[in-house]
This record gives C-alpha cells, structure tokens and sequence, in this order.
C-alpha cells in the first residue's frame, strides 16, 4: 500500500507544480458494501486540514506543506480509518483510497434510529431501499435546496405526482398517480390528521410550510398495518426529531412576487372583518339590517411593492442522564404575498344545439392575496429504559388568506351586440379564510422483550376553517353605441346579489391506535407477525349562513345610480327570514365517523433474500350526517352509512443483490365519499337542482404494483415501477336522471375505472454535478353519464369515457444540482413537467375542461459561509408559465360578434388563462 | 270519486233534459254541482299534510306549510277563501292543487288582513316602491305554491293570490330553497305535469309569478299587477315547458313579462311557448339590470309565436336573445304594437342589442323610422325615432297616454280599463293563422281543462268582441 502512495505520489506530483502545497485525495467507501460513503469527516491529525467526502465519495485536501500526517476518516456507524502520510515535497499529490469497516457495536435498530441523520439524502436512499412497501422519499436537505417554501411545492417534486393550483398559483393538493385528492391521505408522523375543509378529508398540503420537515415519504402501496384509504398513496410528513446533541437552526428570508411589484398589490385591512356574523353576536333569531356589515372590508389600499417575510426557528437537544429526554421545538412563519391576472371566458352552462360551447361572459380578474402560515410543532420524547421510549408530540398548523378580486365581467348574453358592448359588471370580492389543523399525540414504544414489542399512540386532532363575512358587492351598466357610432353607456347602479357570507367548520378527531408485533425465527427464517387496531371517532360541525343585500330602488322605483360611497342606506332585505341569513341549507350541517379497523400481518425473510409481508385489514365504517331540516319533513335530514372493508395486501421485495431489489405489490383499498356527499338537501341551480346522494356507495379498489430499484451507491439510483388500479364504483359528480324527464347532478358511482402506468425514476451524480429526473405515464379511463345537446335542441343521454379528473398522462421532474463540499455552493435548476389534464368535467359529451400542459422551471442556489451560515436563493416560476384551459372542440370564436380574445387554435377553445409572475425569495440561514 | 261520478252522472241526466225539450226559452236556475276530491275538508284552519274539498262560499285560514302529499289532491270550490294569518303560510304541492273559483264567485289566496281592509293594501295610486304595501319587501303575507317533480296538477281558475311571496322560512324551507332565499309565487317543476292558471289576479309579488322548471302549461286571461320590488319576470319558463300565454294584462313587472328559455333541458322536449294577444304596461322599469326588462323574450333554444301583443311603456322591446341563441329559425312574431311616451322606449322597441327581426305588419311600421329599411337594414341596427314618441296610441278605454309623471309607477290597474276604444290601431290589426300549442289537452275533466282562447284579429288582452281576458 505503501509503495503505491509512494508510486502514485510521484506519478501525479508532477502535475502540481504550480501550487505551494501537497493534495492529499481519494475515495471512501464501505468495506462490506463497496458503496461510496459520503460527508464522511476527513482530517489531518494536529492540523487545521478538514474536509468531507463528496457524492461520489471522493475528497481532496490542498495546500498540504511537505511533513507526516495521520489521516483520519469517520464516518456515522463506522470504525475511524487511520493512515499514516507522508508529504515529501510541496508539488506533490497523495492518493488514499480509504475503506471504512462498520461499526458492529453500532448495529441494533434503535440505536440507528437515533443517530443516522433522518433529514440527509443518503437516509432517503436507504429508507426507500429498506421499505417494506413502495415509497419515495423526500429528505430536509432536498428539501432546503428546493425553490418551494411549502410541502405541497415539495411534492410536485416527487415521482407521479402533479398538483392542484390556488388561484394565485401555489400548488395546494396532491395528484398521486393520477389519482386526485380524494383518493389520498396525509400523515404527520404516521398519524393521520383531518381537514378543515367543509366537505371533504383532503388536506391543503400548502398548510405545512416545507422548513419543518425531516422528511417526506409518499407511499404507493399499503401494508396491513397502514390506514386503507389511499387508492393513490399516503403522504407521510414526518416532522423534525430530537436530535443526538443540540440543535439550533434559524432562518430569515425576504421576497417578492414580480406581478405584484410590477402592477402594485391591492388589498383590505383584515382588522376591519366581523369575525362574527349577526347572529353570532345577537343569536339565532336575529333580524339584521344592512347596518350590521361593515363596508370597510371593500377599502383597499395599494402597495407598491409588498415584501415578503419567512422566518424560521428551531431548537432540538437531549437532556438528563443518558440523554433521556428529548426535546424539539420547531416554529416556521410566512407571510407571502402573492397575485394573478386571469382571463376567464364563462362557459354558458348549456351548450348551442349540436353541443357547440358557448360563452355568457367575459371574466377579467386580478387577485392580490396575503398569505400568512405558521407552524409550530414539539415533541418530547423520554426513554423511561433502554427499550421503553415514550413521546409527546404536538402540532399547529395556521394558514390565514386575505384576498381581493377584482373582476370586470362583460357579459357576452345581455345587451351584447359585437366587441366592445353588453353588460358590464364591477365586481370587488373581499374574503378572508382561516384554516387551522391541530394534533397532539402521546405515543409510545415498548420493547418487552428482544421478540415483542409494543406500540401504542393516543391522537387528539382537530382541524377547523372559517371564511368570515366573504362578501362581494357589484355593480352594472350597460355600454354601446349610440346613431353616431359613439360609446355610450348607462349609469353604473348597485347589481344583485351583494352576499355577505359566514363559514366555520371544524374536523375534531380522537383516535387511539395499537400495535403489537412478535418476531422470531422459524425454520432459521425471519418471521414477524404484527397485529392491532385502530378506533377513530370522527365529529364535524359546519355552519354557513348568508345575507344578500339587496340594493334600494329611488321613489319612482328605478334603480340609482351609484354615487361610489358603499352605505348601509342603499340597501334593504327581501324578508325577514333572508335578514335572519340563510340559516337552513344544505352547508350547514354535523357528520360523523367511526372506524374501527384491525389487521394482522405477517413479514417473512426468506433465505436473506426475500421478504414477503402479507395480511389483511378490516374496516368497519360508520358515516353519518345530519342537516338542519326537519326529518319528519325533510328526506334525509339525517342517515347514517355503515360498511366494512376487509382488505388483504402483499408485499414482495426480492433481493436481487445488495444494490437491487424487485417488488411485487398488491393491496386492497377504499375511498370513502365525502361527508358533504351524502346530504340530500337540495337546492335548485341555474341549469340543474344540485344535492347530495344518500345512496352514494363507497369507492373500493384493487392496486397491483411493481418496481426495479438499483441503489448504484447511497446517492444514485434507478427506479422503474408499473402500476395497474382497477377502482369499483368511483364517485363523480354527473348528471342524474331520475324518470324519463327529470335530472340533477349529484355525486355518483360510475362503474369501474382503471388506472395504469409507469414510473421511471433516476438520480446519478457526477462528482459535484448531479442529474435528477423522473417521469411518470398514467392512463385511466371512466364511463360517466352525459348530456348531448343535439340540433334539435333537446338534450339527449348518453355516456362519455375520458381520464380521471385531475390526471395527466405525462408527468415529470428534471433537476440538476451542483454541489460544492468545498466551498459550500449549491445550486439547483428544477423544471416541473406536467401533461394537460382535465379539471372540470362538463355535463355534456365531450366538453370537458382541459388543462394545457405545462413547464415550470425553477432556481435555487445557496451558499455556505463561516461554516454555520447559509445564504440562500430561490426563484420560483421563472418562464412566468400560464396556466392555460381549453375546451377541445372545433374554435368558432376567432371572428364575429362573439369573437373572444386568446383564441389561437382552431381546434381548441380557451376559456381561462392566468398568469402568477416570478416569485423571489432571498434569506440567510443559521444553524448550530 | 263515487261522489264525483254522481255529480257527474246527474249533470248529464240535467243536460239530457235540457236537449230533448229546448222549445221554450225558459231560464231554469239550477244548482251548479261542484268538483269535489276526497272528504270535505271540516276545520276551518289547514295546517300539515292535507287533501280534500274546501267547500264553496268558506273560509279558511293557514299560518305554516300546509303539504299536499304525493297523489294527494287539494280543492278550493268556488268562492273559498283561503286566509292566512302568518307570511311563514304556503302550499307545498306534492299531489295536485285545485283552485276553481269561478267568475261569479272567484276564489282567494291572501293575506287576512289584505282581503279584509282591500283598500289599504291595494293602493289606486302612484305609489313610492318603498313604501308600497303591493311592492315592499315587508309587505308580502303567504309563501306561495311550491310544487316538486312529483307534482300532477296545479289548476287555478278565477283565483286571487294576492302579496305572496316572501322568503324561504327558516322552520323548513320548500325543496330547492334555502331559507332566506327569495319564494315564487308559484313553483312548478314537472316536465310531465300541468299547469293551468287562468282567469286569474295576481298581486304584489317578491318574484317571478310563475317560474316553471319543465311542465305543460297554459297561462291565459290573467290580470298581474305590481311584480317584484327589483329582481322578478312574471312568467319564467325553462327546461322543456310547452304551453301557451295568452290574453294576459301584465303591469308594471320589474323585469320582464313573459319568458322561454330551453335552459337545462333534458328528455325530448323543446321549450315551446306562444305568447300572443297580451296586454304589456309599464314593464322593466324597476330592474336593476340595464338591458333586462323586455315584454316577450325568447331565450336559449327557446321557440314558439308571439303575435297580437300591445307593448305600452316597457324598457325593453321584444327581445330575441342572440347569445345564447333563441331557436330563431322557429320563433315567430309581428302584428305586435308598440307604444312609448320617451325616446328611451321608443329607441327601444328593437333592443338594439338583440336580434329581433321588425316585420312589416309591426305597428309602427319599422320602415318609417328605420333609415335604410328594408334594403340597408342591419340586424341589431341602433336607429332614434323620436317621431315614435306618443305615436300610435292603443286607445285604451280607461289609461293616460301619454302617461302623467313617471312611467315606472303606473304599475298597477285600479280604475283602468284596457279595453280597446273603437279608433284603436289595434282592431283588426292581427294574425290568427297560428293554432294555440294547447299543451294541457289531457287534462280533459270538464271541470278542471283548461279554456284556450284562441289568436284574434284585435290586438291584446281585451279584443273587441269580447273574447279575451274577462277581468273588470
């Protein structure tokens, strides 16, 4: 070894000439595995030398004077690797090729558990590697790199998934695989945490700001021991953990968004907003008078260029003897301001005859919004024994929105004669919403004995949202030409319907859940069997109550002209119940849930090489939902629904060597609709009556996946899996026929649908350049019941197949990443692809709305200095990519009078364009 | 029904008589036997789920919903009046509904306090909206008619329903409504059921008088009066309704007068609705929509005729909706008579923003005030006939022209007469070479099928030989 140095040395030192030291390098790796180990910790012995290893494992250190050194490398979980050298003269490069023996002593789980850093890339590997089921994981250090202050940005970057956009553009829901929102949960820790959503499970995923994770996984395919709801996947956020010693962690940022400095932000004082409606305050047989709102809420002031504010904290550390008690205290503030303009041209509800679209207006909109999320989350973890850990974890999570909207809305039906005349509609909507998610769960860990353990967690959750006084006031005139061909136009007057609008739901959640787990060796073959249950009780509570004021006519009956001011004066009620809000309809509701599930689980090792895990779970559900009619009059005042799933899964990891693996997947899953979907309660549309469906059935599914994992070293990978869902009785919205002459949408079941494709996932680096990209095909396909508006002007039924709402068939992510271990620098230039997609499906044939495919790149860079600081960048939605919808049928409105504006295809009709501008974030991070 | 066939059997042994001996001109007085369904309704006050007679000459009083179940039939004889004592009072029409008031001795559906003290409700002047007890918010004192998909028949003949309206109770709000939201005055949503009101007075509404979401209908010599404060059409039909309307004065709508769209259609049947020989006054005035406020519109998809009508003071003219579009190649219209006392309406007896084709049998001609017209006309053209102004005077027996003050407030009928003076244009002035759609056929009950008027060569509700509506 030694005379190869020696070789070496003088081989290469003639290419060093020009620098006044030696360079030691190399490489690390594992001597079992051979895999290249990375940030291990190099130094020279008694020197101020220091480096760490880079992604390939290769190190270098400079400048060394001409002496004899002891070159140590450690590394988590390893023994320290010394070597003596020696540095002869100053031009002169030293290669040591290190391999690190592991750590024996260090091997037993928990202890692993405790130390490997969670929130590195090279866990993330290894914990998809080691998975029993398929996830993806998603560790804090990618995390940090990434453009995206939320964890719904996080996710667009994970294989198979694309996202659902707010209306200033953040991203906000989930598509796994195709599969929307509803067909999705979202843990935190492992625990699942409810929505404050008014009618559905799904959680916003833009509540969680992206700074407080350790981690996130997506898992693609469920185990017994996991919740069955997830026909797309689980989203697993599993948040920061007490570190081995103490961490503190400080962040500070600033930004702006490029559409809001570039045509200023406009918006209310949140101070002035009736938290409380009228009846809040004066009680439920109030009778208000437009002298109960305030109209402050439309005051908007303009600012020239808002700032934004992140700010983050952290502190983790471990006290008392052996370090027993662990604590983390993580808290994460943004307040973002964010803006779009849109184009949006309404469709007419009913087509032309030959189910030709049409359009009834016009929507030109600004948004400006404030977005202010907090997140605070704690744990406390004490280890009362070595093999008895319990934990006490708590979380808040607060999104609060204040938005304007300013939309001017031509209308292309009434009083419209040609381009530049019709109805036209001020319209200025103030809204704030709040949304809140909480959990606090005492969990523990008991290992009884080297075979058994135990582990229970008690889970208290609520989420709740409310949306005080969300109100819009407008007005209308009508503009045209006049004999001479001048514009003329009628005084604006105060339009109906001027809502004043009260929201408030909450989600509360007592959940306790077990689970025991038995492991020995049968037949010299690993054997675990897990077993337990989960009891949930579920209670919602929704209020919603409106007024809409209607405005006041002059003594001859005819409507004023609007002077401006907006008084309480101008406007009366309809009646007394309409000044006592609309207190009975169809939002204002309780639902309930119970689950009671339970599994048993079997995970076999066969040979060291393959693992079998397989079980069945079985829930028992109980829905129920309960309005404010009166059941002895009303049909389905209140209902309860009970069900029960059994649903067997297996999951099959062969090992094909220590760098690949081939999994078999199949699992059983369910949807369960949404509590708003059952509520009967009807209420008339414009085109159809809409209500609820008590006699909604549960969505069940089969889930066959595979996939090839090669694991080339901790940092490179290939993934490439298939996937094929087949999903009875799916729930969508659609027209429903009830005899030969009566319809009404409602939520429905449709048959089966399908859900196919494939995954292709590659992460390689080369040295201090790294290449990420993933795509992901889908196909689904669902029947639904449709309208065909035909020329002679009825309507028709008839079925239309198309994709699932929401999925793309072509999805994908390319990063490329530079990182310097030298000097700290890292960067990363993401582009997010993703296919066009349905996102409103139509209740006539073929007309659904289709998104237009769409690339998003974004930047981000960050700089080490003083060894405990980062400086960082991010710039989000560089190529200001709009969010275009199209309607695909042949575009009659390039010309004529009802010729609308952005219409470049013939072929396609675009009905909303919206753009979001650049966002520019810029901050400093501290960490200790 | 036993009872029902004895009546109906001793009127045809009546009549048998009568033919075989019919020398004489003796007038015979006769009890008039009346349509009876189910039991005789014996409180005096209706309150729940409720079917029977309510017999002729009685009074009756509701306060809250009183249902009509599924297959359930409701009747008033002639001369019931039924009172109510609450505005939260309404019929919830789940079966049939029945109002046969008669000529002689109508029936009514009103406030107690309005039928009791008429004249302190239904003022015979001008009136401020605001203050108005036909037009103000506070004034309205029954929930009207509210029918579901399951209802057969709604059948109202010479019947008041009077100040109905109001808002959704919050006590349990009708199918389709949220509490709060504004009620119709009467609610009918069956494509297979019928819907007959003739004869009849409506008074003093919250909103549409008649929103009909599919039905076969058949709305004829009706007198409206005073139709919402701000936000209502009179007669609002959609989703496949078939039917005509015809010889029906309409004042004073705050929107507009009568209306077909095929909006929401389904099944196979086209929105297709004739309105002819009715009498339009002072319509659109109080909407606070600027281009809303027509007398006929036909919207999406929408067909049928409108002839003979007489327009007096609307905002909006006969309004054909290009966007989405009328069946325009099946709606058909002209011999119509249009009058105004301003340029405004004058200007507007084309709305220039809509596709209404002029005909030449219009009164006024379109080519006397039309430039260009026939040959440079233009679909839509904008055109100021100020010369229109006061021309072509109705001659109605009993009404201003031009009207006194503003026109938004003759909103009313009180003493007016719309009877045609005999130099009216609008004798003789009419089409008739179109046959009534008569959509409500099988209902062929002697006591409960409808009376189709016939298209007349006079032009209006009142045509001179007495045939229309037979209101005053």
């Amino acid at each position: 070894m030694r005379y190869r140095i020696l070789i070496l040395l003088l081989t290469l030192g003639i290419y060093n000439s020009i620098v006044y030291g030696a360079t030691i390098q190399g490489h690390v790796k594992s001597a079992d595995t051979k895999e290249q180990l990375i940030a291990a910790e190099i130094h020279l012995d008694k020197t101020s030398f220091f480096t760490s290893s880079g992604f390939d494992g290769s190190y270098t250190i400079k400048d060394v004077p001409v002496g004899t050194y002891t070159l140590k490398i450690s590394y988590l979980g390893y023994e320290t690797f010394t070597k003596s050298v020696s540095v002869t003269s100053a031009d002169s490069k030293v290669t040591v090729e290190a391999s690190l023996k592991p750590n024996t002593e260090l091997l037993d789980e928990l202890v692993i558990y405790g130390k490997i850093d969670k929130e590195s890339e090279r866990s993330a590997r290894k914990s998809e590697k080691e998975a029993e089921n398929i996830i993806n994981v998603m560790p804090a250090k990618t995390i940090e790199l990434l453009p995206d202050l939320t964890t719904a940005g996080v996710l667009q970057r994970v294989p198979g998934i694309s996202i659902e956009r707010t209306s200033t553009g953040d991203a906000r829901y989930a598509i796994i695989r195709g599969m929307d929102q509803r067909y999705n949960y979202t843990l935190v820790n492992g625990i699942k945490i409810p929505s404050p959503d008014n009618k559905f499970r799904y959680v916003p995923m833009d509540m969680f700001p992206a700074d407080l994770l350790e981690r996130l996984e997506v898992m693609k395919t469920l185990t017994p021991e996991m919740e069955g709801d997830a026909i797309g996947g689980a989203m697993n956020l599993v948040m920061k953990n007490a570190p081995t010693k103490r961490t503190i962690n400080l962040n500070v940022g600033t930004g702006f968004n490029t559409l809001l400095t570039s045509r200023g932000y406009e918006n209310f004082d949140k101070s002035v907003v009736n938290f409380q409606s009228p009846v809040d305050i004066n009680g439920p047989d109030y009778v208000a008078t437009p002298y109960d709102f305030t109209y402050k809420n439309f005051d908007y002031q303009k600012r020239n260029f808002p700032m934004n504010t992140v700010l983050g904290f952290s502190f983790g550390d471990r006290f008392l003897k052996n370090k027993k008690l662990g604590v983390v205290v993580a808290a994460s503030y943004q307040n973002l301001f964010r803006g779009s303009n849109s184009i949006w041209f309404r469709p007419e509800n009913q087509p032309q005859p030959g189910n030709i679209p049409t359009f009834d207006g016009i929507f030109t909109r600004t948004y400006n919004t404030q977005q202010t999320r907090t997140g605070i989350h704690t744990k406390i973890d004490y280890n009362i024994k070595d093999n008895h850990k319990i934990s006490l974890y708590g979380l808040l999570m607060e999104l609060d929105e204040a938005q304007n909207r300013y939309t001017i809305d031509t209308s292309l039906t009434i009083g419209r004669s040609g381009t530049g005349t019709g109805n036209t509609y001020i319209l200025h909507r103030s809204r704030i919403q709040n949304q809140r998610i909480g959990n606090v769960t005492l969990q523990g860990n008991h290992k009884f004995t080297k075979s058994f353990q135990v582990n229970w967690s008690g889970v208290y959750s609520k989420a709740s949202a409310q949306t005080p006084d969300w109100s819009e006031y407008q007005t209308v005139q009508v503009v045209g030409y006049d004999i001479e061909g001048n514009h003329v136009a009628t005084p604006q007057v105060l339009n109906i319907p001027f809502y004043r609008i009260w929201t408030r739901n909450s989600d509360r959640d007592w959940a306790g859940y077990l689970n025991l787990k038995y492991h020995r060796k049968i037949m010299h073959q690993d054997v675990t069997i897990s077993a337990g249950g989960l009891y949930r009780d579920k209670f919602r509570d929704n209020v919603y109550n409106n007024w809409n004021l209607i405005p006041n006519n002059s003594s001859t009956g005819q409507p004023i002209p609007y002077d401006g001011n907006l008084t309480p004066d101008k406007f009366h009620f309809n009646g007394t119940s309409a000044a006592q809000g609309n207190r009975v309809n169809p939002l204002t509701y309780t639902a309930t849930e119970k689950i009671l599930a339970y599994y048993i689980q079997a995970k076999i090792i066969l040979f060291s090489k393959i693992e079998i895990l397989g079980g069945v779970r079985v829930e028992n559900t109980e829905q129920g939902w309960k309005t404010v009619q009166d059941p002895k009059i009303s049909y389905g005042a209140y209902g309860t629904v009970p069900y029960q799933d059994v649903l067997p899964s297996v999951n099959i990891k062969y090992a094909i060597n220590g760098h690949q693996n081939l999994r078999f997947s199949y699992y059983s899953a369910l949807n369960r609709p949404g509590f708003f979907e059952y509520v009967p309660f009807t209420v008339n549309g414009d085109n159809f009556s809409l209500s609820g469906n008590p006699k909604l059935q549960h969505t069940t599914s089969n889930n066959f996946d595979m996939r090839y994992e090669w694991f080339q070293n901790l940092l490179d990978q290939v993934l490439m899996g298939a996937f094929y869902k087949k999903i009875n009785n799916p729930i969508e919205t659609a027209v429903l026929f009830t005899g030969t002459s009566s319809a009404s949408l409602q939520p429905n079941n449709f048959g089966t649908a399908t859900n196919y494709g494939f995954e292709l996932s590659v992460t390689k680096y080369y040295g201090k350049i790294g290449f990420q990209g993933n795509y992901t095909y889908t196909h689904s396909s669902i029947t639904t019941a449709k309208l065909y508006y035909d020329t002679n002007f009825v309507a028709v039924q008839t079925t239309q197949t198309r994709s699932l709402q929401g999925q793309s068939p072509h999805v994908g992510n390319l990063s490329i990443i530079y990182k310097n271990q030298d000097n700290g620098l890292e960067a990363q230039l993401a582009l997010v692809y993703t296919g066009k997609k349905i996102t409103f499906v139509s209740p006539y044939k073929d007309l659904d709305y289709w998104q237009r495919a769409t690339y998003q790149l974004d930047f981000s860079v960050e700089k080490k200095f003083r060894k405990r600081f980062v400086a960082y960048a991010k710039l989000n939605n560089i190529l200001n990519t709009p969010i275009v919808v199209e309607i695909y049928h042949k575009n009659i409105y390039r010309t004529g009078n009802f010729a609308l504006t952005e219409q470049k295809n013939p072929d396609r009709i675009t009905v909303q364009k919206e753009t979001y501008g650049q966002n520019v974030v810029i901050g400093l991070r501290y960490k200790m | 029904m036993k009872k029902f066939y004895y009546v109906l059997s001793s009127l045809a042994i009546v009549a048998m008589c009568f033919s075989s001996c019919k020398k004489t001109e003796d007038q015979a007085v006769i009890s008039e036997p009346q349509f009876q369904s189910g039991q005789t309704i014996s409180s005096d006050t209706l309150s729940g789920s409720v079917k029977g007679t309510m017999e002729s000459g009685k009074t009756y009083y509701f306060k809250d919903q009183v249902i009509v179940n599924a297959g359930d039939t409701l009747v008033m004889q002639s001369g019931v009046k039924l009172l109510s004592l609450s505005p939260n009072a309404q019929l919830i029409v789940k079966g049939a509904f029945v109002s046969l008031g008669t000529k002689d001795h109508p029936n009514w559906i009103t406030g107690v306090d309005a039928f009791n003290n008429p004249s302190k409700y239904k003022l015979k002047s001008l009136q401020d909206p605001n203050t108005d007890p036909g037009l103000m918010p506070s004034g309205k004192m029954w929930g009207g008619i509210q029918c579901e998909a399951t209802t057969t028949l709604i059948d109202i003949k010479w019947t008041h329903l009077d100040f109905a309206g109001g808002t959704a109770s919050t006590d349990n709000p009708p199918a389709g409504y949220k509490s709060g939201d504004d009620l119709f005055c009467i609610l009918f949503q069956n494509p297979d059921g019928f819907l007959i009101l003739e004869d009849s007075w409506i008074y003093g509404t919250t909103t549409d008088v008649c929103r009909v979401n599919g039905g076969k209908i058949h709305i004829m010599r009706n007198t409206v009066e005073k139709l919402a404060y701000n936000d209502g059409d009179c007669f609002n039909v959609k989703n496949s309704t078939t039917g005509d309307m015809a010889y029906n004065l309409i004042i004073g709508t705050a929107k507009g007068g009568t209306k077909a769209s095929n909006k929401g259609t389904y099944g196979s049947v086209q929105t297709t609705i004739n309105m002819y020989n009715n009498t339009y006054i002072s319509g659109g005035w109080r909407s606070v929509d600027p281009d809303r406020g027509a007398n006929v519109n036909y919207e999406q998809g929408a067909r049928g005729n409108a002839y003979n009508n007489i327009f007096v003071n609307c905002k909006t003219g006969l309004r054909i909706l290009e966007n989405p579009a009328a069946d325009t190649n099946n709606c058909h219209y002209g011999y119509n008579l249009s009058y105004g006392d301003t340029i405004t309406v004058v200007n507007a007896f084309y709305p220039p923003t809509h596709i209404t084709h002029p005909t030449d049998h219009d009164i006024p001609n379109p080519a006397s005030f039309y430039p260009g017209y026939p040959n440079s006309y233009k679909l839509g053209q904008v055109y100021d006939a100020p010369s229109l102004v006061g021309k072509n005077n109705p001659q109605f027996k009993n009404f201003p022209l031009p009207v006194t003050g503003v026109i938004s407030l003759y909103n009313f009928q009180g003493d007016y007469d719309f009877h045609l003076n005999s130099n009216s244009p609008a004798i003789g002035a009419g089409y008739t070479a179109f046959t009534p759609i008569d959509a409500t056929a099988p209902v062929s009950n002697s006591y409960l099928k409808a009376t189709v008027t016939p298209p007349n060569m006079d032009l209006g509700a009142f045509p001179t030989d007495g045939s229309g509506n037979q209101h005053q």
